[in-house]
């Protein structure tokens, strides 16, 4: 458990400003199982008040959690998860098991979304200390673009997920390298194609930022998103994005919020990050297949 | 409904067809869908729906609408006469629409 929370939730090289919202985590023992969720706790169909709520995670894993007001619960074979989110903090209470690690996930960025922070599923680079997120739907080329950048001056700060602070515009990189399925490795180039990947237990391969040669950039205030859409025919370029793609694409790439305060939270900082951002699209055309124009996103 | 002098007709762009009938209770206040998000662009309203995944847009008639309706149609159609260069019989028939759309597409419930 320590290790998986090491794992997946401290970056050390992060100097984020203190916040006040606590995240509390307790590992609870006792009897687990279907239905046998700690008193108190619902299950929909059996006890009052307590609805389903189907999450799903990037990759398609669909968590069905019990809702009721501000709390949820998901039940596994032997585990269970239980989160109660306030205005003040978040308070997420699980029984160990195998299986829990999706539904901890789960809770543990809701908790963060609850204290105001945005979860940005991009890839982002950096140039001159100001990031550009690169958004799109898994497989249009969001990594094999990243890396084509690198070779152009731009530094990585997220191949997939960072974390935004909407109040300082500040984007904090969660990505420890490069991860993608091994199809994918071959668009990377020669170079790239033959470095030390190692294999994640899901399969993914796994490329440390280091091996890239490229420092990593830590964090970097976001100044710009880019949606990268295929076409078959028209050529790569870049042109601006309209205020209602806009919206679409920030929605699509935060995610939105298990809770009603967080969902108007977002809300507001979509509302604000509209005015403060670029947004753009980058036509990835079949030129593109053999590089990216010069001078492409200014880099 | 056809545009009228100073202002455009609402456009939802994406509508679903309903299979009953509803009729707005003029005396009636109206509320957003619950999980509704309404992002506002100054001249356009996003309604986003995360339950379907789908994003509907309102125009600034639409938009004029949506504001006012927590205080029933009639305080929309007042918003909407103040707002555009209309009489309020036509401001009243372009409520009534929208709200039939709305709560047709499930974006919109009438509140107690």
């Amino acid at each position: 458990m320590l290790a998986w929370l090491d794992r997946q939730w401290r970056r050390d090289g992060h100097a984020a400003p203190p916040h006040a919202y606590a995240v509390e985590l307790v590992e609870e023992a006792g009897p687990g199982g279907v239905g046998a969720a700690p008193e108190g706790l619902g299950v929909p169909g059996r006890d009052a008040g307590w609805e389903p709520e189907l999450v799903r995670l990037p990759e398609d894993i669909d968590l069905t959690w019990a809702r009721r007001g501000d709390e949820w619960v998901w039940t596994g074979g032997k585990e269970w998860v239980h989160l109660r989110l306030s205005r003040d903090g978040a308070r997420i209470r699980f029984r160990f098991g195998t299986d829990v690690f999706p539904a901890l996930y789960v809770a543990v960025s809701e908790a963060l979304r609850a204290s105001g922070l945005l979860p940005l599923h991009a890839a982002v680079v950096v140039r001159d200390g100001v990031a550009t997120a690169l958004a799109a739907p898994s497989g249009t080329g969001k990594t094999t673009t990243l890396v084509r950048l690198l070779g152009r001056g731009w530094s990585p700060l997220a191949e997939d997920l960072s974390w935004l602070d909407p109040g300082t515009g500040m984007l904090y990189g969660w990505d420890r390298g490069l991860r993608l399925w091994s199809d994918g490795l071959a668009r990377l180039g020669p170079e790239l194609a033959v470095a030390r990947w190692s294999t994640d237990t899901d399969g993914k391969r796994f490329l440390e930022w280091a091996a890239l040669g490229v420092p990593r950039v830590p964090s970097a205030r976001l100044a710009r998103v880019v949606l990268l859409q295929r076409d078959a025919v028209r050529p790569t370029g870049l042109e601006r994005l309209s205020p209602r793609e806009a919206v679409r694409v920030l929605w699509e790439a935060t995610g939105v919020p298990l809770s009603a305060d967080a969902r108007a939270m977002v809300n507001g900082s979509v509302t604000r990050l509209l005015r403060e951002l670029e947004f753009h699209r980058l036509w990835l055309g079949p030129d593109s297949e053999v590089g990216l124009p010069p001078q492409i996103l200014g880099g | 409904m056809g545009p009228g002098a100073g202002r455009a007709p609402y456009v939802i762009v994406v509508y679903m067809d309903t299979a009953a009938a509803f009729t707005p209770d003029p005396g009636r206040a109206y509320a957003p869908a619950p999980g509704i998000v309404a992002t506002d662009l100054g001249d356009e309203l996003i309604l986003l729906d995360p339950a379907r995944g789908e994003m509907f847009s309102l125009n600034a008639t639409g938009r004029c609408i949506w504001g006012a309706l927590g205080g029933g149609l009639d305080a929309a159609v007042r918003a909407l006469v103040d707002a555009f260069d209309i009489t309020a019989e036509q401001a009243a028939a372009d409520a009534r629409a929208l709200v039939e759309d709305l709560v047709a597409t499930g974006l919109l419930v009438p509140t107690a």
